[in-house]
């Protein structure tokens, strides 16, 4: 329900000159019509402002903000990060199956920057959904695609979110170091053909200054991304 | 009198060829290794080579260049077709679909470039015998070909090939394509060409 204040009435009109004579109940009648006309133009154009100004704007993902405390609720999804680590060189990881003593040593790739590797939780609410798309908006006044050169991170064809199952997973961001101020992961997920009316979650990692600082000189030598794993429920 | 000597000028002037629209392409010649400059773009273009694809065999033109973009949101390799246009002066002689891998991780495809950062990149086109300035090809003519999947053999065009000229197009950021969401064009404006010498 929307209040609106009524604007004090007007103070009570002048009858133009013509009408010098008219009846007087009349023209007490009138200031209620007019107080009632401005409130709803008032209201018209409070409604206006709602309008999509084009076609694309109707289908855009809704956009859910928050941090890195809680999940973030897209609707159609929640996202919760649960680490961010960050790296000099990434690999893809072996995984925990008997077989990863005979794996070969993953092939590092070392980062022009520093490699951002964000962990998330990710939980599909109503439906299957198969694309996840993130991206990091540095803080600074760039955003960063994520890298599409591991195929443990989210992304690939092959992921899967059924409704209801946490999936766990990694996506990871080559950024320049410099480049980071205060940086959030924005993340998309879809049924692939495209992003229109998805949820999009933009979850703020609340790392900045010597924080910040801190981590990106900690940085590990090598990182091993680990494929998403679905949690058993 | 003075509306004559006018009239008399212009037609002087039209029948000179001083009324074409411009096309002030002959002082956009960028040196190799020299910048050129669009609104999302900024490159350095600086060695061309023939290769061949060690998987399938395909002909492909190679470039090895600079490149930078200046917009602050990753931008697909994908939009790029167009903005850089190698041209061979043939008609039987095109090269088509851009890929773009990094000096520092050459065995990788990157498919967005990431804002504002410096690389050094190869660009890769496949090359084909069609007509560059041709209507693109409908699906009912690239499926009559018996040997659609097969990368044309264009040996023959290469071997006489000894270089190309590199056409870099204006950029704009504009909606269109399949909806509204905006992605960036080539345009019609020439920034800069570039003629590279192709080693064998």
């Amino acid at each position: 329900m929307i209040t609106v204040s009524a604007p004090p009435p007007p103070q009570s009109p002048q009858p133009p000159a013509g009408h010098a004579a008219a009846p007087r109940p009349a023209r007490e009648r009138r200031w209620p019509t007019v107080v009632t006309s401005l409130v709803l133009l008032a209201l018209l154009m409070y409604a206006q402002s709602f309008r999509f100004s084009s076609d694309v704007a109707v289908t855009e993902p809704m956009v859910a903000s928050g941090d890195a405390s809680a999940a973030v609720d897209a609707r159609s999804f929640t996202v919760k990060v649960e680490e961010v680590r960050f790296a000099r060189a990434v690999g893809d990881g072996a995984d925990d199956s008997g077989l990863s003593d005979f794996a070969p040593e993953p092939e590092y790739i070392e980062a022009k920057g520093v490699w951002v590797v964000v962990f998330l939780e990710v939980t599909s609410t109503e439906r299957q959904l198969t694309r996840l798309e993130a991206e990091l908006d540095s803080g600074d006044k760039n955003v960063y695609a994520s890298t599409s050169w591991l195929h443990n991170t989210f992304g690939s064809i092959g992921d899967g979110f059924p409704p209801g199952i946490p999936v766990q997973g990694a996506t990871a961001f080559e950024v320049p170091e410099k480049a980071l101020k205060d940086p959030v992961v924005r993340v998309t997920v879809s049924t692939g053909i495209d992003q229109r009316l998805s949820g999009e979650a933009h979850v703020k990692l609340g790392l900045s200054g010597d924080e910040l600082k801190k981590a990106i000189d900690g940085a590990e030598e090598t990182l091993d991304v680990p494929a998403p794993r679905m949690q058993k429920v | 009198m003075s509306v004559l000597a006018v009239a008399l000028a212009m037609t002087g002037l039209w029948a000179a060829g001083g009324l074409e629209a411009s096309k002030s392409t002959d002082f956009r010649d960028v040196a190799p290794g020299e910048p050129v400059r669009n609104s999302l773009l900024e490159l350095k273009l600086h060695e061309a080579a023939f290769t061949r694809d060690p998987d399938t065999g395909a002909h492909t033109l190679q470039i090895r260049a600079d490149i930078k973009t200046r917009f602050n949101e990753p931008v697909p390799v994908a939009n790029l077709t167009g903005m850089i246009d190698p041209r061979f002066g043939r008609k039987d002689l095109s090269a088509a679909g851009l890929s773009v891998a990094l000096t520092r991780q050459p065995d990788r495809t990157v498919f967005d470039l990431q804002p504002e950062v410096q690389e050094e990149a190869v660009l890769t086109w496949r090359l084909t015998d069609d007509d560059p300035d041709a209507e693109p090809k409908s699906a009912e003519e690239i499926f009559d070909d018996e040997n659609f999947l097969e990368p044309a053999d264009v040996s023959e065009q290469v071997a006489q090939v000894d270089r190309v000229k590199v056409t870099v197009t204006g950029a704009v950021y504009e909606a269109g394509f399949t909806d509204q969401t905006k992605r960036w064009w080539h345009d019609t404006n020439t920034r800069g060409i570039v003629y590279l010498p192709i080693e064998e």
